[in-house]
């Protein structure tokens, strides 16, 4: 691979990674959904649309389907009138032709139009069916949205408080604890020290202290040279 | 697409108001809407309300299919009143009952009307607004029903001698689907 080439790739590389720490899952998705979302609303649009189209095709329809009785009924009442000599037979007849050829063609109108209803009546139920399963495919995109962000905001919470709790063990404040108690320890024992000679130098003291202020033992040996005088005995 | 393109989309979409997964309501029609009922698509071609006094309103759409045209009318109550009505000749009443209506001081209290006693249910007068008019019409009303009070019969009266009568039932919102905006 060429020096330019293996550049090219570095570069790539980089730019892909950079890209990819730039999206954000969650946004990415709901910027999916808006254009599933416009997406629908187009096809509820057109399907609006046919609808109308096969309302008024059907409406169409029967007014071309009605037009063609009346034509039919105009015919009738016209050899009527010519039966019972209201009006000239020839341009009676003729008339009555006339609107027979307008009854055949509003017939035909209405056959035409009401087989173009029937299609955009098919094509809309099939655009209904299609928004319809498109409707429940993105709310069920909006509900596991729903779902994967309240997961997510839990996984951060639970990143966090593990990452504080991690933060803790090796921070000082363990040591801290451990130098305290060291100290707590270490002044423990001096007090203790401290305690022991003071002990050992009241001992000492009190021994003398009994010594000198002992009257008790002084009457004692008063009393003890007296009774050696009196046998004569000497001291 | 070109920049131009880019910015009117994202402006046209910035305009719309319906988000299409928001579920729709019966009471959402609009002008326009479509609604599917009975098998059939309807298409709603107005938008009216009655005003019977302040914060008493009832709304009523106007549906329409290439053959009939039915009265969708909303109730608030507890709960919401649907009826769906029918717009039938004044002249199907019984004369005297016309005679009742359009000559005396006080309605019948029962009407007798294809085989079904309906029975006063409730009489009013109210403004009529049609599309979301300011201007308000005056309308009369006696409202009839069966004792099941599914089946309803409505006379109204607009003006000194203009009279209508509606032949309706009781329907429940259930019984609607597609609502269908078209903005």
């Amino acid at each position: 691979m060429s020096f330019f080439k293996r550049l090219f790739k570095v570069g790539e590389s980089q730019a892909h990674s950079i890209v990819e720490k730039m999206e954000d899952p969650v946004k990415m998705t709901e910027q999916g959904i808006r254009d599933l979302k416009n997406d629908l609303s187009a096809a509820m649009s057109s399907l609006a649309q046919v609808k109308g189209i096969a309302i008024r095709t059907r409406k169409e329809a029967d007014k071309n389907k009605n037009l063609a009785n009346d034509y039919e009924r105009k015919a009738m009442m016209l050899l009527q009138k010519i039966e019972s000599g209201a009006i000239d037979s020839a341009e009676g007849e003729r008339l009555a032709t006339e609107a027979l050829n307008k009854k055949e063609q509003n017939n035909k109108d209405a056959e035409r139009l009401a087989a173009e209803a029937r299609d955009h009546e098919q094509r809309a139920n099939d655009l209904q069916s299609k928004v319809n399963k498109l409707k429940g495919t993105i709310t069920s995109y909006e509900n596991d949205l729903i779902t994967l962000k309240a997961r997510s905001r839990t996984a951060a919470s639970t990143k966090k408080i593990n990452a504080q709790m991690a933060s803790i063990d090796s921070s000082s404040t363990i040591g801290m604890l451990e130098k305290m108690k060291a100290k707590v320890e270490e002044d423990e024992s001096l007090a203790q020290a401290y305690g022991e000679v003071a002990g050992s130098e009241s001992s000492v003291d009190s021994e003398i202290d009994a010594a000198l202020n002992s009257q008790g033992s002084a009457s004692a040996a008063n009393s003890l040279s007296e009774l050696k005088k009196r046998m004569g005995l000497s001291s | 697409m070109g920049l131009k393109d880019f910015f009117t989309s994202r402006f046209k979409k910035n305009q719309e108001t319906v988000d299409p997964i928001s579920q729709l309501f019966l009471s959402d029609l609009k002008k326009g809407y479509f609604v599917d009922y009975d098998l059939k698509s309807w298409e709603v071609v107005s938008e009216n309300r009655y005003e019977w006094g302040s914060e008493d309103v009832t709304y009523e759409w106007q549906i329409a299919t290439h053959d009939e045209n039915l009265f969708l009318e909303r109730e608030p109550d507890d709960e919401d009143f649907w009826t769906l009505s029918s717009k039938i000749p004044f002249q199907s009443l019984d004369s005297q009952v016309r005679h009742q209506l359009t000559q005396s001081e006080t309605a019948p209290e029962t009407i007798l009307f294809e085989g079904t006693t309906y029975y006063l249910d409730e009489t009013g007068g109210a403004l009529f607004y049609r599309d979301g008019s300011q201007t308000g019409k005056e309308v009369f009303k006696w409202d009839y029903c069966d004792d099941s009070e599914t089946l309803w019969l409505t006379v109204e009266q607009w003006g000194e001698n203009d009279y209508e009568l509606s032949k309706g039932k009781t329907v429940k919102e259930y019984q609607f689907s597609n609502i269908l905006p078209n903005d």
